[in-house]
């Protein structure tokens, strides 16, 4: 159903028809329904964790996406963010991603018959105090058993307060599999993430 | 124990727990190859740095050289090399070949 653009009417100087309520009210409102974004869960980590996962993915919605601000511990700028979907840890999965700084584009990192994608990039304990990475992964279709599962993101961190160490990135994975994703594992690839980190997982109806 | 915070979104309450054998194993593998991964990144940085740089300078040796009137063989054998250096670096910016800076 498509939105109904409300007629501009005059205040106090007419009142509201039955057909105004139905079609103006009523029905725009069931299309703010039909295409709502809901939360489905959060969590703010109070402490350091090795993982960040996300369980009993409700199959409601049509599209999910993940915003993460993190921060790792690992003694380096930077940590690779992770991700595996259903508990899967095999080499099932494939990514790209590209990042760059000032005005050059780093060459991609491509991760073939991985066991996991390669999805962020977050700061790390050698970064700036308090620094954190943002990331926001969108997975389309997570709960139709068709395709294979894929997913994009785009990333920012930065490493130091100085020229060519604040960066961008993107990146698009695969999941070799087309199973209901229920599930998705978020992870540096060293370290916790540590207290403050945020997740938050919506649906997209 | 590392732990790991579990998000129940069938009912929105969060846990914490401690990361099974095999999650533990793979966490503590990640961590002990970190060190080695991180050196190997700073390399990649710090040698594309050093090949920008390079490359900045080599528009002043060039343009040194196109101005010379009438270039002697020494001259044009020193640019020779020079260029050798230049294309070098430009092949492991194209490629990605940052592990060394070796013949730029």
């Amino acid at each position: 159903m498509a939105a109904f653009t409300t007629p501009v009417k005059t205040w106090g100087a007419e009142v509201l028809s039955i057909v105004d309520i139905n079609t103006y009210l009523r029905d725009n409102l069931q299309y703010l329904y039909d295409n709502r974004v809901t939360k489905i869960a959060e969590s703010i980590a109070v402490g350091a964790v090795a993982n960040i996962n996300f369980s009993s993915i409700p199959s409601t919605y049509r599209n999910l996406y993940i915003v993460l601000q993190a921060r790792g511990d690992t003694a380096a700028t930077n940590a690779q963010l992770y991700v595996q979907f259903n508990g899967d840890t095999g080499n099932n999965y494939d990514s790209e991603l590209i990042d760059g700084s000032g005005s050059a584009a780093w060459a991609g990192a491509e991760n073939v018959a991985f066991a996991q994608m390669v999805l962020g990039i977050i700061s790390a304990a050698n970064a700036p105090a308090s620094v954190a990475g943002q990331t926001r992964i969108d997975i389309a279709n997570y709960a139709a058993a068709v395709f294979q599962k894929t997913a994009l993101s785009r990333t920012g961190f930065k490493l130091a307060n100085s020229t060519t160490n604040v960066q961008t990135g993107l990146a698009a994975g695969f999941w070799r599999s087309g199973a209901v994703i229920t599930s998705i594992l978020l992870k540096p690839s060293a370290g916790n993430f540590i207290a403050g980190t945020s997740a938050q997982l919506y649906g997209e109806m | 124990m590392a732990q790991k915070l579990d998000i129940d979104c069938s009912n929105g309450q969060t846990k914490l727990v401690p990361l099974t054998p095999a999650e533990q194993a793979d966490f503590d593998a990640r961590n002990a190859a970190a060190p080695a991964i991180e050196a190997a990144r700073q390399t990649l940085v710090a040698n594309y740095g050093t090949l920008q740089q390079r490359a900045q300078a080599a528009l002043a040796k060039n343009a040194t050289y196109l101005a010379l009137p009438a270039p002697a063989n020494v001259d044009v054998v020193a640019q020779v090399a020079l260029l050798t250096r230049e294309c070098t670096a430009l092949i492991r910016l194209l490629l990605n070949l940052l592990d060394s800076t070796a013949g730029a």
